[in-house]
C-alpha cells in the first residue's frame, strides 16, 4: 500500500463528497487567496456542479481578490458559470434584524421608536462574536435553503475565514450553541407553557418548536463538520516562525472538534535556488530561513498535503491570475519549470 | 475480666486520639493501601512531564521548531493523561478515605461507645468517701447518666442518697471522659508550646 502523500490539493480539488471546505491560517498569509484558487480549481475541474465561496472575515478580501464587487447575496464571478462568491456583512445583516424588530413591534410606541434609530443594531453589534454568530447564522440559512430547494443551489461551499482566533470561535460555536440550548431546553421543559403565555398569545409564538428547529440544524452542522468525507479544513501558513506556530495551535485545537484537517498551504516561498533572477543577499538569506522552516514543516507534517507555493511577483488579482497560480494547488509548484508564471503573472496587470 | 476491658478501653482511647493527631498522613496511608498503583501512575505521569519540560525549555523553538513541537505534543497529550489519572486517583482515594473511616468505626469508635454504654459502671479504682461532694462522687461511680437519672432516682427514692459503702468507686465511663479530657489538654500545651 502506498502512504506517500502528495504535495498538492488535487484529492481535495477533484473531491466529489466535500460540501464545506474551510481555509484559515493567519493573518496576511494569503487565505483569500488560497481561498480563491481552491474554489477556482475545484469549479474547473467540476464543471457540472455549483460552487460558493464564502468570506467570513469581517475585512472582506474577496471583491479585491476577483477585482469586482460581492455583496451579502450570492453572485457569479464573471467568467465562471459555476462559481459563485459573497461576503457576510455583520452590520447589514444587523441591520436588517433590527428592521425586522421595528415592523414587528411598530412605531408610536416607546420600543419602536427606539428601534427607529438602530438601536438593536448597535446593541447586538457591540456584542463580541457576534460575527462568528452571524457567519454561523448564514451557514443555517443556507442549509435550510437547500433543503427547501430554494434559490441556487450549491454542491460545495468554500469558506475563506477571518484569522485563526475569530475561526476557531466560529468552529466552537456548533458545540456551544447545541450545549446552551440543550440546557435551554431543559429550563424551557419545565417553563415553557409558561414562556409561551409571556411572549404573548397575540404573536404566537412557539418558544419551544423554534428550539428544537434551532437544536436540529445545529446537531445537523454538527454532524457534518465532524464528517471528514463532508468537510475539511485547508492550513495556510507562510515559512516563519509566528505562522507555523499559530498552525499548529489551530491543527490541534480543529483535531480537538473532531474536524478533518490534513492540507496546509505554505505561500510566499522564494526558491531562490532554482530562479536565477532571485540572487540578491537578502532574497538568499530569507530563502535559507524558508528552508529551515520547511524542512520542520515536512518533518511534522509528514502525513499531510503540503503545498509549497511561490511568491508572485505581482499582486495575485483578478480572474485570469488567479487561475494561473491556483492551477500549482492541483499539480503542485515545481521551481526548476514553472518559475516563469510568477513574471508573467506581473506582466497582466 | 474488668482489668482486661479497663485496658481495652484506655487502649482505644489512645489509639483514637493517636489517629487524630496523624490524620494530616492520611491521604499517605489510602495512598499506601488503596490507590498505590493510581498514585505510582499519576506521580510517573508528572515526572515525565516534568523531564519533557526541562527538554523543551533547553532548546530554541525557533532553531528547532520540529523537536519543540514535538515535544509540545507529547506534553500536551501528558496533560490529557494527568486529568484522566488524577480523576482516577481521586476516585480511588475518596474509595479508600471510605472504607479507612469505616474500619475506624468498626475498630475504635464502636467499641469504644459499646465499652461506655455496656461497661460504662465497671469499677476501675476507688477512692475513701467525703472526699468530694456527693453529687460529684454519684457522677464519679454511675457515670453522667447519674445526672439524667437523678429526678428519676428522686421520685423512686425520695430523701437524700443514702451512702452504700465506705469507698467511691470510680467507673470505667468516668475514666474514659477523663483520660480523653487529660489528652485534649496535652495536646492544648503541646500545640501552645509549638507555636
Amino acid at each position: 500500500m502506498d502512504l506517500t502523500v502528495e504535495a498538492n490539493l488535487h484529492d481535495l480539488i477533484t473531491s466529489t463528497t466535500h460540501k464545506w471546505v474551510f481555509v484559515g491560517g493567519k493573518g496576511g498569509v494569503g487565505k483569500t487567496t488560497s481561498s480563491c484558487s481552491i474554489a477556482i480549481q475545484m469549479a474547473l475541474s467540476q464543471p457540472t456542479k455549483q460552487f460558493l465561496l464564502i468570506s467570513t472575515d469581517p475585512a472582506h478580501n474577496l471583491s479585491d481578490a476577483f477585482g469586482e464587487k460581492f455583496g451579502k447575496d450570492a453572485r457569479k464571478v464573471t467568467g465562471m458559470d459555476n462559481l459563485s462568491c459573497m461576503e457576510i456583512d455583520p452590520s447589514a445583516a444587523l441591520k436588517d434584524m433590527n428592521d425586522m424588530a421595528v415592523a414587528q413591534n411598530g412605531s408610536g410606541d416607546g420600543l419602536g421608536d427606539l428601534l427607529q434609530g438602530g438601536a438593536l443594531a448597535d446593541i447586538t453589534g457591540s456584542i463580541p462574536g457576534i460575527d462568528e454568530a452571524l457567519s454561523f447564522m448564514e451557514v443555517m440559512k443556507h442549509i435550510k435553503k437547500q433543503e427547501e430547494g430554494e434559490g441556487e443551489k450549491y454542491d460545495t461551499v468554500i469558506f475563506d475565514t477571518a484569522p485563526t482566533g475569530h475561526t476557531l470561535r466560529f468552529l466552537q460555536l456548533p458545540q456551544t450553541l447545541s450545549q446552551l440550548l440543550e440546557k435551554f431546553g431543559e429550563i424551557a421543559g419545565r417553563f415553557g407553557p409558561m414562556l409561551n403565555s409571556f411572549t404573548g398569545g397575540a404573536q404566537n409564538m412557539d418558544i419551544m418548536g423554534k428550539l428544537n428547529e434551532l437544536k436540529s440544524n445545529v446537531e445537523k452542522i454538527k454532524q457534518q463538520f465532524t464528517d471528514p468525507d463532508l468537510t475539511t479544513f485547508v492550513c495556510v501558513c507562510i515559512s516563519e516562525f509566528l505562522s507555523l506556530y499559530e498552525t499548529e495551535r489551530l491543527i490541534q485545537e480543529l483535531v480537538s472538534y473532531d474536524m478533518d484537517v490534513n492540507s496546509i498551504i505554505v505561500n510566499q516561498l522564494l526558491f531562490a535556488d532554482d530562479d536565477p533572477e532571485v540572487q540578491s543577499r537578502r532574497s538568499i538569506a530569507r530563502w535559507k530561513m524558508q528552508k529551515k522552516y520547511l524542512d520542520q514543516i515536512d518533518e511534522l507534517y509528514e502525513d499531510f498535503h503540503v503545498v509549497k507555493m511561490p511568491l508572485c511577483a505581482g499582486e495575485i488579482r483578478g480572474l485570469k491570475n488567479l487561475k494561473m497560480f491556483s492551477k500549482f494547488l492541483d499539480t503542485g509548484y515545481d521551481p526548476k519549470t514553472d518559475y516563469d508564471v510568477i513574471y508573467e503573472l506581473e506582466e497582466q496587470d | 475480666m474488668s482489668e482486661t476491658i479497663i485496658w481495652v478501653a484506655i487502649v482505644l482511647v489512645v489509639v483514637a486520639r493517636a489517629l487524630k493527631w496523624v490524620s494530616h498522613y492520611r491521604d499517605t496511608v489510602v495512598d499506601a493501601i488503596w490507590s498505590k498503583p493510581a498514585a505510582l501512575k499519576l506521580q510517573d505521569i508528572a515526572r515525565r512531564r516534568h523531564s519533557l519540560q526541562q527538554q523543551q525549555r533547553s532548546i530554541s523553538a525557533q532553531d528547532e521548531y520540529a523537536k519543540w513541537t514535538k515535544l509540545n505534543r507529547q506534553i500536551a497529550q501528558l496533560d490529557g493523561q494527568l486529568g484522566v489519572a488524577q480523576a482516577e486517583l481521586k476516585q480511588t482515594r475518596q474509595a479508600g478515605e471510605k472504607a479507612l473511616s469505616r474500619l475506624r468505626l468498626v475498630v475504635l469508635t464502636a467499641p469504644l461507645l459499646l465499652l461506655r454504654f455496656w461497661k460504662g459502671k465497671v469499677s476501675v479504682f476507688s477512692l475513701p468517701q467525703g472526699m468530694f461532694p456527693r453529687a460529684v462522687e454519684t457522677i464519679m461511680s454511675q457515670g453522667w447518666a447519674a445526672i439524667a437519672m437523678a429526678p428519676a432516682r428522686y421520685v423512686w427514692a425520695p430523701g437524700p442518697m443514702k451512702p452504700l459503702q465506705l469507698e467511691t468507686p470510680v467507673c470505667l465511663g468516668i475514666l474514659i471522659w477523663a483520660l480523653s479530657r487529660v489528652l485534649d489538654t496535652l495536646e492544648f500545651v503541646a500545640a501552645s508550646l509549638a507555636v
